[in-house]
Order: C-alpha cells, then structure tokens, then sequence
C-alpha cells in the first residue's frame, strides 16, 4: 500500500499553477491550514450553515466569483472529465489540490455541496444536453441543486410519496408538497421525486425531474430548526410546468435515480464530513480544546480523547480500505452505508465529548473563544441521524442487503 | 497530529493467500480438532505446523528473503492471522512471528539474527519472548523480573516470568532481564536444565500460557545491552497488528454463525433476523468489525514502510479491533439464545479467546493512552524514523 500522494500534481506543472492562482486572489492563512487557538472562525464547527439570510446571500456571491475564477482557470474540477469542463486528472490531483487550498484563506464552498452528488446522477440518466448545461454549472458555481424526495407524509417510506407529475403533451405538470428540502431557499435546481402512475402503487410509479426552482409555481418556505437558524425548508409544487426534457432517466425508474442519489450523498456525508464538521473530523479542533482547558493530564479525558480520535482515524480507514477493496473487486453496496453510519456515531461520540469537556461554559456564553461555539454542533448533531435515510433505516438497509437478514414484513398491498 | 492521504491498493495477493489459508484453516483446523487440543493443551501435532510453516510459508512471510523468507509486508501475515483467527487452532504461529521473530529482527544483533531467524522461518524451531510479572502487563520502561549475570563469556538468568506465550513448547525462549547495563534481551536454547516449565491455567484453553522459573539457565545476550526497552516496545506495536487481525478474524466468525442462525431461526412465526433488536445487533457487530479490519489493514501497511504512525495505529488497531470481537462473541451468544450458552456450542469458545487476547499485548485503556500520549504529549520518536523497514513487500 502506499501511502502518500504528494507528487500528484508537481508532474505536470499543474501544481504551480495551482498556487499562483491561490496566491494571485487570496491570501495566505496565518496558520497555514493548521488550527490555532483563538485565531479564526471559531463557529466553524456547527454542523449546518444557518446565518440570517442577508449574510447568507452576501456570502454567496462571494463565493460564487470565487468558484467562477477556479473554474475558469481550469482548477474547479481536476477529476472530472474534459468534455464537461472537468481537468481529466485522478482523485488524488484533486485531493492534493485541496488541501493547497486549505492553506489560503478561501471562501467556503458549502452552498455548492450537491456538485458531486448530482453530477453523476445527470450523467447518467439525464438528457446528454441537459446534462452537459447542468453539469458544468454546478462546477463553475451557476447552479445550485437541492433534493426534493422527502414529503411530510413520507420519509424514511419514501416510496409513500404523493406529489403527481402529470403529461400535458410534452410538458409534466407537477403538483404537490416536499419538505426538509436543504439548501432550497437559493437553490437553481431541484431533483424531484414525483408518482407518475397513479394506478401503480409504491415504487414502481415514480419518476425523477430536474425542476427549475426559479419558476412559478415553486414557493419555497424556510423552516427554522433546532439550532435556531435554518438551512431547510418547505417547498410547495402548485401546477409547477417540467418539459419532458427534464425528465431524469425513464418513466417509473425514479426510484433507482432516488437511491443511486442517497447512495452517492451517503458516501459524500461519510468522506466529506472534515468539511461538514468543520475540521471536527481530524480532531486538531478536540485536542486543541482539550490542551485550552489545561485538561491533558487528566487521565479520563485523555482516555476519552483516545477514543473519540480513534473512531475518527477508524472511519478515515473504514473509507480508504473499503474502496481500495470495492476497486479490488470486493463487495460494493457496503460503503457508503458504512460511511454514514460511522458519522453519525462518531458525530455523537464527539458531542457527548465536548458536552462533557465544556460543561458550564456550553450552557452559557462566558465570550470565552472555542467554548460556547460548540452549542452549534451539539445541537446540530441530532440531525445526522436523521438525514440522508434515518440511523434505523440505514441498519435496516445494510442488514438486509448486505447481511441478508430476512426482511421486514410488509403491509399487504 | 498525522493525517494521511493514502492511496490504498489492495494487492490481489492478499486474497491469493488469504483463499490458501482458509482451505488450510477448513482441513485442518475445525471445530472437532481444535476441541481435542484445547482440552488435552497439547501443543499442535509437528505436522499440521509443518504445513503452516513450510507449505504455506506463514511464519516466514514478513522475514526478508535472505534469511529464508518470503519478504512480503505485514499485511500478507495480518490477512493470514485474520483468516486463521476464524478458527481457534492453537498453533506456535503468533508467538513465533510476532514475538520471537519480531525480537530478533528489531534486536539489533546481525549475528542472532542469522543463527536463528531462518530456523524460526522455516518452522523448524518455535519461539517466544517472556517478559511480564504476574500482573501480565508489559511495559518496556519497566524493570525485568529475570536477573543475568555474567558468566565466564555467556550469561546465566535467575526470576521468573509469567503469562508466556507457548511458554511450555516453545524451542527458543527469548527472554528480556535485567543487567547491570539495563534490561537486555536473552536466548535460552536447546535442553535447558535449570528451567521451570509450568503450564498455567487459562480461561482459553486454545492459547497456551505458561510460567518459566530460570534457575541459573545459561543464555546468550542478544544486541546492545540495556536497549531492551525500545526492542520491545517495537515488538509489542506488531505483535497488537498481528493479534488485532486474528481478532477480526474470530469476531467475523461470531458474525457469520449469528447471522446465519437469525436467519433461520424461527419464532412468533417469523425469523428472529427481521426483528429489527436483533438485525441492529447484527449491523452493529458488523460495522465494528469492518472498521476494526480497516484500521488493521491501515495499521499493518505502516508496519511495511516503517511509518512514524505506526505506534498509534496498531494501538487503534489492537483497541478497535479488541472491543469489535468482545461484542460479537457476546452478541453471538445472544442471538443463539440458550443454546449459545452450552458447553457443546462453539460460542463461548470465541468468547474465551475475545477476553483473553484483549488484554493481552496491552489492553485498551494502554492503547487509549497511547494514542493520547501522541495526541497530547509532543514526543518524537527516532526509532520509526530512522530505522530502515525490515520486511519489502511481495509484488
Ligand atoms: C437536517 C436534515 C436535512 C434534510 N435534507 C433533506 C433534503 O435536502 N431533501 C430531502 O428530500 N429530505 C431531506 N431530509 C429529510 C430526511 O431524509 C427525512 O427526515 C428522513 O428520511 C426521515 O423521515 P421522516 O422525517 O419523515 O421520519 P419518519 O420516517 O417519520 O421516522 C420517524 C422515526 O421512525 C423511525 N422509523 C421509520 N421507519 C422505520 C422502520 N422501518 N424501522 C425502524 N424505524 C423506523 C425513523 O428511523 C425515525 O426514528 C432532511 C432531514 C434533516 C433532518
């Protein structure tokens, strides 16, 4: 096995360019990527981004020239194939790239989060041309996307769902209510989980749309969630007008788009969490708290600290062994389920940790740096088990799919 | 803090010889024979370990070819430990690899080295290193419980230790004890009067311990005088990669039988495996298992290239990997309900060697603190990185 990948990028000059870019637009960070206590955001560890709304919008914009500028350069999506505005080059080139990133301060990214989980779903079962448009959008940062499956009557039963596509010659008006849409309040696109076959029940009558979020008949109503903010919302479909371009992959096969979608955004949760919770993930941020308390001699945190780091390192492996595996030919469906489940359990580990650690200061706001912050984290926590296919759900999918545990009974139909 | 961005391959090697091992571990190792050596802790018949060690090559693996072995990297004798650990098959095979070879290639002592690695590689002698007290902890900063003194060119060794490892069988005893100089590492060969054998009496009757009382054994030194501590230490951080595997291995066990009995077990008219209590039991024993077998995998790939992580990964390795088969022997138990609880079912077996091995080699709470000390403490090691690799890989 080998171990490092540092080379990646100085072969083709590309690593030069690479940090002329950075250092022409942004500066340096002081730290170097590296946490340093006291410097820097130090809410950077909420688990969900939820400022008032005209922060938000100011934020993207900035974010938004931000990613153009990459991308034009060449350098907003070294992995992806040149056809699409992608570099052809390996993960690896992207990974390294990243993490030269990481050394500037550069606006974050996390408005754009779905890039990589739609991006293949379009691929491979949108119209070529629709692809093509949608594709390379999502990379320059033009289109935002958001999934829109979930319903209030129908969650973790997706399959329940009721919002109706229906023909109108070569256009599907869509009519129906989603909720827990994330990121819908700025989002371009959505991916729309709609029952097509009123006569079919289940999962054999749905179909997926691509849905221009910016039209009319799409009313979207930000939700306000436990940790006071709000990053999800309520999205009301009424007569709602799809060409049937739009439609993604076949008649009925909305179901497989959905699931091959929570697949990819499960891996996406499991792998991408150093961003999502901000630099939690590596536990720099833990250590550091730890070492601010004047806590690392006591012997039951540095106990807990162990444990807290180890499950982190262990889901780094789980993740780099498992698809060194899958490319060796071994067992597929596990990983991103894994990968899910592993983060919401190391995810509550971290929260008991830090509940723990900062006791008094976490209930209240001493102005102390690093300390109070953390009330963003503890309660976004909760959600992790819920999103993206609930805990039970996902116990429920890896037992039967992976184990081959005997299935749940069903309702008779 | 270390952060790796590895690229892991995944050599199709490793799934040669871990095909090759369970063909081995199916003949020759089942329930039945495992039973009868257990009960009688007779070690395992010369030539079922003549199959392990020559045909299959399994004690050589990570022993560099110009000393008769076959130079491949840690990861081909984890997968081996792993597959093997599936069955409880008291074999010389951990103690001679990880202990006694795993000495003489971090010693230090070329000339030890040559005289006594090819026969350990080959399998033509078994080894083991006894260095505990009575409390079974090792800790390389502390003072040995066996004395050496000179004698004439040679040494002689006086105390006792205890919890060795096929202490009973094994042909070459290394031992490390207290000189003058500081605590060195001694080999005690050939007909040794003068050394007390005693089989102690384990909860896992499949894993041999024993306690050795040297009275005046003759002993050769091996390496520096007083560098003990940080060969053994060394040998510690392998020997956790070597056991964390075979623990895997035993907890994938536990796995397989409770899924395969939940799937067929019925009651209240439907199979106890769609009752999500025990499904979750089943995914959770799972996914323990799959992180513990990466942070194996990830551990014993630092082994090969002498990585500065290598200490703190075999710690998350030997703690991950400890707590994954603890869960899946007892949740195996569960599952098969009563039944699970006789004598005659193999569960409390895996349940025996679960306790056992976890404290063996350094129990959690040390391995917690030895990822904390690297998290918290700001030590440098120069052993890791100085050091060449001992072991290339097979390619
Ligand atoms: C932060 C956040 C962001 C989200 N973002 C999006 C988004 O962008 N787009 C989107 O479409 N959806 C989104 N969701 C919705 C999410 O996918 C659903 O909330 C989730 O699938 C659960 O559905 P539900 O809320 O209806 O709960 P329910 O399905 O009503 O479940 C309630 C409880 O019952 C349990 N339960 C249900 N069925 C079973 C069973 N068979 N076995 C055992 N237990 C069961 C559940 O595990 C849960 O504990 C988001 C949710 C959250 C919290």
């Amino acid at each position: 096995m080998k171990v490092d990948d540092e080379r990646v990028l100085s072969d083709d000059g590309l690593e030069n360019r690479a940090l002329s870019f950075l250092a022409d637009r942004r500066r340096r960070s002081r730290t170097q990527g590296a946490l340093v206590w006291g410097e820097g955001d130090d809410g950077a560890v909420a688990i969900w981004d939820d400022p008032d709304p005209d922060v938000e919008r100011a934020e993207l914009d900035v974010a938004r020239t931000y990613r153009r500028a990459r991308f034009d350069a060449g350098l907003g999506w070294l992995d992806g194939p040149v056809e699409h505005g992608g570099a052809g080059l390996s993960a690896a080139s992207q990974r390294r790239f990243a993490a030269l990133e990481a050394q500037f301060d550069t606006p974050s990214q996390a408005f754009f989060k779905l890039d990589r989980v739609l991006t293949p779903i379009l691929l491979r079962y949108a119209d070529p041309e629709i692809a093509r448009q949608h594709v390379r959008g999502l990379f320059r940062g033009d289109v935002i996307g958001c999934e829109l499956f979930s319903e209030p009557g129908a969650g973790s039963d997706l399959a329940s769902l009721t919002t109706k596509a229906v023909l109108d010659g070569d256009t599907w008006i869509v009519d129906g209510q989603k909720v827990w849409t994330s990121d819908a309040h700025y989002a371009d696109i959505g991916l729309a989980l709609c029952r097509t076959e009123s006569q079919v029940s289940g999962r054999k009558g749905l179909t997926a749309f691509l849905v221009d979020m910016r039209q009319p008949g799409v009313e979207v109503r930000p939700l306000r969630q436990i940790t006071g903010g709000s990053s999800f919302n309520e999205v009301f479909l009424t007569g709602v007008r799809v060409p049937d371009s739009h439609r993604i992959g076949a008649r009925g096969q909305g179901w497989e788009v959905a699931q091959e979608t929570l697949k990819i955004e499960r891996t996406a949760i499991g792998v991408g969490m150093g961003r999502g919770g901000a630099g939690v993930a590596n536990g720099e941020r833990l250590v550091a708290l730890v070492r601010s308390l004047g806590l690392e001699n006591d012997p039951i945190v540095r106990q807990r600290l162990a444990e807290v780091v180890m499950a982190f390192r262990a889901a780094k492996h789980l993740q780099h062994v498992t698809s060194a595996r899958r490319r060796a030919g071994d067992n597929p469906t596990a990983s991103p389920l894994l990968a899910k489940l592993t983060l919401s359990n190391n995810l509550r580990l971290a929260s008991r940790f830090v509940t723990d650690l900062l006791g008094p200061r976490l209930a209240a706001d001493t102005g102390e740096w690093g300390t109070f912050a953390w009330n963003q984290f503890v309660l976004g926590e909760p959600g992790m088990h819920i999103m993206a296919g609930t805990d039970e759900v996902v116990h429920n999918m890896i037992g039967e799919q992976v184990l081959g545990l005997p299935r749940e009974p069903r309702p008779q139909s | 803090m270390t952060t790796t961005t590895a690229d892991y391959t995944w050599p199709s090697e490793l799934a040669e010889l871990r095909d090759v091992v369970a063909a081995f571990r199916e003949r020759h190792a089942g329930e039945a024979a495992v039973r009868t050596l257990a009960e009688t802790t007779t070690p395992l018949d010369s030539r079922t370990w003549q199959i392990m060690a020559e045909q299959l090559g399994l004690a050589g693996l990570t022993v560099p070819e110009e000393l008769g072995g076959a130079g491949a990297g840690y990861e081909f004798l984890a997968v081996a430990m792993e597959e093997l650990g599936k069955s409880l098959l008291p074999s010389p095979l951990l103690a001679t690899t990880a202990l006694a070879i795993g000495t003489l290639m971090r010693a230090g002592d070329a000339s030890a080295r040559e005289r006594l690695v090819p026969a350990l590689a080959a399998g033509q002698i078994t080894g083991t290193l006894g260095y505990t007290g009575a409390d079974g902890h090792w800790d390389p900063a502390r003072k040995p419980q066996v004395r050496a003194t000179r004698n004439g060119d040679g040494w002689r060794l006086d105390g006792t230790v205890h919890h060795v490892l096929d202490g009973a069988s094994a042909d070459l005893v290394l031992v490390v004890a207290d000189t003058d100089e500081g605590s060195s590492v001694f080999a005690a060969e050939g007909p040794l009067p003068g050394l007390v054998r005693s089989p102690m009496a384990t909860l896992d009757g499949t894993r041999s311990q024993a306690r050795l009382d040297f009275h005046d054994v003759p002993a050769t030194a091996v390496g520096v005088l007083g560098a003990a501590a940080p060969t053994v230490e060394a040998v510690l951080t392998r020997a956790a990669v070597l056991l964390a595997a075979e623990q895997v291995g035993g907890a994938q066990y536990c796995l397989d039988t409770a899924v395969t009995y939940a799937g067929t077990r019925t009651q209240f008219g439907r199979a106890i495996g769609s009752y999500q209590a025990i499904k979750h039991k089943c995914v959770d024993m799972y996914l323990e298992i799959e992180s513990a077998r990466a942070a194996v995998y990830y551990a014993a790939s630092c082994l090969t290239v002498n990585s500065a992580d290598a200490e703190p990964a075999a710690s998350i390795a030997k703690t991950l990997a400890s707590a994954a088969f603890d869960r899946a022997s007892a949740d195996s138990i569960q599952i098969h309900g009563g039944i699970g609880f006789t004598w005659e079912h193999p569960a409390h077996l895996y349940f025996r060697r679960a306790i056992s091995t976890r404290a063996l080699f350094g129990d959690p709470r040390r391995h917690h603190e030895v990822v904390a000390a690297s998290l918290l403490d700001r030590t440098t090691r120069s052993d890791a990185s100085t050091s060449p690799p001992e072991s290339r890989r097979v390619q």
